[in-house]
């Protein structure tokens, strides 16, 4: 219901005239909502309103009526007018009037109507005009985060909503290997793996939560979490390895090939886990060399350009020379 | 649901109070122009965010500034655009009047942007790879990997087969640091910047404090940062508000930084609430004669030209009439001031001007001789009254609308004052 009335207003030009001009023809008055107040309980919510005219109008003011949502009202006083002096409208030119709403603490939400009228004493013009009462949801996020390049950071992001409506939470830019997912119910679950040669990566991403019932421009809640990428070490190289591992017996390769490749990425994992860095190279390099032995053959060649890349990061991040 | 998140870039409500702060500076008429005289537009995302092409070329055609484009679209590339990449946004330090759209974030902003696909991905990766084994080198410069420049993309929302909201890249993008920003970028003082990307704001501190810089706070709208545009370069070529508001206004000295209620482009407000500026503010696009006694409301004022409209009795060389000029803007004061002013296509006057001369890098004053009654005009030429850093020409009051609108782009048109003799 809410988003139906603020797109009405958002796409409905709603412009009458009243009276006339004391010489010539009726000034064709053009009054419009640039921008619909939305606010939570107990702020001022702000908006804009445009008006222009064919013909010069002095000293134009501005009035609104009563808004009314059902039985609820906010009273004219409530909104206010920038500038709150009166305005000379120049024929073509675009006036911009500031319009602010005190919404009390205790407004019961919903879209209030009403109209507001700009006057030069002559002429009289209306616009109709709404105003959303609606208290955005509080996020919740994590402090700063860092990684190791190659392993994996995962944290949850929540969202609730004092009004009780449902929460939807969001990013809009994220670094090569992140995702949000946003699990309905005020939740969200952030995953960041970066490749090795992320370390040094250092990037501030923004979370927000909304109503999900609100779309256009609802009032959200946003938080930045820090992130920052540092080099890869035993743990993560270790996570690495295993999800090669596990990409291996993803491919359900002949038992052999499979047990073949599989054993050398075992070993290299133990390598790791014992700090020594030349075994570890020394083994996947092997298994490097039977993956372009097999490559075609017990391997496709998208499988096989899989498995090298894998392998290439991990040799890139113990390092191996 | 899904549909409607899918689609929807998300705004946000400012929590600052509607009037401004105390103590901004508002309107100054001690304006300068740009460095350059050139706008470019710079949207490497343009295949998926749509184009903002329009509201800067209008302001470069209405104030006579060469106009640049760098687009990326999916679409063949619109007649003279020339592709947004790492090398272009290198040159945008030509450029007097900036504006990027783009995807950003409060320490990145996507710079290359590729199509959503397996060919994007692969064109994206062999770029980066050559940006950073230092094969590649936008303008010159070396970038640093990952602390100039990475893989970065922008998000949307998608239901994924469970039901569940998963953000999703709509593109395969290399993003710049501040610390990338500046190595590639480094705007001259007054250029004006307008970035059209979220959450810009919080970049602003990658460019020289000296320029005029526009940002959103927040994640934002991308239909918004059009009208935003069209409304801040109306505003600046005079064609809102009477040629009143043409200064940018509002001071940045104090962040955030919010519209003062002015008559300036920016003071004046109505902007996306989100949409912030820092700079000078004292900065036009080009020269005109000033409007002074302006309310904040832009109504009122006068145009600081005198002798304009007025009748005269006083006769011969020992009674001259004073006049002055004073134009808004910091004026190339190397052209000799007997030919940036002189006497109009009327002269019926017979009037003879002395001791026409530069006072400051802002005004002209002269003596007039009256020699029989009539009526005289006198001139500010267009081509010789030239802002000091930039050359833009007068944007005088002959057009349009002759001697009603002063101020009201296009430029490159005289101001004529209009005057009698009495018997």
């Amino acid at each position: 219901m809410r988003q139906l009335s603020r797109a009405a207003v958002l796409l409905g030009v709603l412009v009458s005239l009243a009276g006339s001009p004391a010489l010539g023809a009726t000034p064709q008055v053009v009054l419009t909502v640039s921008e619909v107040p939305v606010g939570d309980q107990g702020t001022v919510a702000t908006g804009a309103l445009e008006i222009s005219s064919d013909t010069d109008l002095a000293g134009t003011s501005f009035t609104a009526s009563n808004l009314v949502s059902g039985p609820n009202l906010i009273p004219a006083q409530a909104l206010t007018f920038d500038p709150s002096s009166l305005i000379d409208v120049t024929a073509g030119s675009t006036y911009t009037v500031g319009i602010a709403v005190q919404i009390p603490p205790v407004q019961p939400l919903g879209t209030y109507t009403g109209t507001v009228m700009a006057s030069d004493g002559a002429v009289q013009t209306f616009v109709a005009v709404s105003v959303v009462v609606n208290n955005r949801p509080t996020l919740v996020v994590p402090g700063p985060q860092t990684v190791a390049a190659g392993s994996t950071l995962s944290f949850n992001i929540s969202g609730t909503d004092a009004d009780g409506q449902p929460v939807a939470l969001g990013v809009r830019f994220l670094p090569e290997g992140a995702e949000l997912i946003d699990h309905g119910n005020g939740i969200g679950t952030f995953t960041y793996r970066p490749e090795p040669e992320a370390a040094g990566l250092n990037v501030t991403l923004i979370f927000f939560a909304f109503n999900r019932t609100d779309v256009g421009v609802p009032p959200q809640d946003a938080r930045e979490v820090p992130i920052s990428v540092t080099a890869p070490n035993a743990g993560s190289i270790a996570q690495m390895i295993t999800d090669l591992i596990a990409r291996v017996g993803s491919f359900n390769l002949r038992r052999g090939i499979e047990q073949s490749l599989t054993v050398k990425l075992q070993q290299a994992l133990q390598s790791v886990g014992r700090a020594n860095r030349a075994a570890a190279c020394g083994q996947l390099t092997a298994f490097v060399n039977e993956v372009g032995a097999q490559s075609g053959k017990a391997l496709s060649t998208a499988q096989a350009a899989v498995l090298n890349a894998g392998a290439g990061e991990i040799l890139a991040a113990l390092p191996c020379v | 649901m899904s549909r409607s998140l899918a689609a929807v870039l998300i705004i946000a409500v400012s929590a600052f109070a509607f009037r401004p702060e105390p103590g901004f500076a508002g309107r100054s008429n001690n304006n300068e122009t740009p460095r350059q005289a050139n706008a470019i537009l710079f949207q490497p995302c343009a295949f998926e965010l749509e184009s903002v092409s329009g509201p800067l070329k209008t302001l470069a055609d209405s104030q006579h500034y060469t106009y640049t484009e760098y687009t990326n679209t999916v679409a063949p590339r619109p007649d003279g655009t020339s592709p947004a990449t790492l090398d272009a946004f290198a040159t945008l330090g030509n450029g007097g009047i900036v504006m990027i759209a783009a995807h950003g974030v409060t320490d990145r902003l996507l710079v290359e942007c590729y199509p959503k696909s397996d060919a994007g991905r692969a064109a994206r990766d062999a770029r980066l790879q050559r940006l950073c084994d230092g094969t590649d080198q936008p303008g010159g410069v070396r970038l640093n990997c990952p602390t100039d420049v990475w893989r970065f993309s922008g998000v949307q929302e998608v239901v994924g087969a469970g039901g569940e909201v998963r953000s999703d890249p709509t593109d395969f993008g290399i993003g710049l640091s501040k610390a990338g920003i500046r190595k590639l970028f480094s705007p001259a003082a007054h250029t004006i910047l307008v970035m059209g990307a979220c959450n810009s704001f919080a970049l602003r501190d990658a460019f020289p404090a000296t320029i005029e810089y526009f940002g959103y706070t927040q994640t934002c709208l991308k239909q918004s940062i059009v009208k935003d545009a069209e409304k801040l370069f109306q505003r600046l070529v005079g064609t809102a508000f009477d040629g009143k508001a043409r200064e940018v206004g509002s001071d940045g000295a104090i962040l955030p930084n919010i519209p003062d209620g002015s008559c300036t482009a920016f003071g004046r407000g109505g902007f996306t609430k989100i949409l912030r500026h820092a700079g000078p503010g004292n900065t036009t696009v080009a020269p005109i004669v000033a409007w002074i006694g302006v309310t904040d409301s832009c109504g009122g004022g006068d145009q600081a030209f005198t002798p304009r409209d007025k009748t005269f009795s006083q006769f011969g060389d020992a009674n001259p009439v004073k006049g002055t000029v004073t134009f808004d803007t910091a004026m190339d004061t190397t052209r000799d001031p007997a030919t940036v002013l002189t006497r109009g296509d009327d002269n019926g006057c017979q009037i003879e001007l002395k001791n026409v001369m530069w006072v400051g890098n802002r005004q002209i004053t002269f003596d007039i001789v009256l020699r029989q009654p009539g009526t005289f005009d006198l001139k500010v030429h267009k081509e010789l009254a030239l802002s000091q850093h930039n050359q833009r020409e007068l944007d005088g009051n002959q057009d349009p609308r002759p001697f009603v609108s002063n101020g009201v782009g296009p430029n490159r048109d005289d101001y004529v004052a209009k005057n009698r003799c009495g018997s």
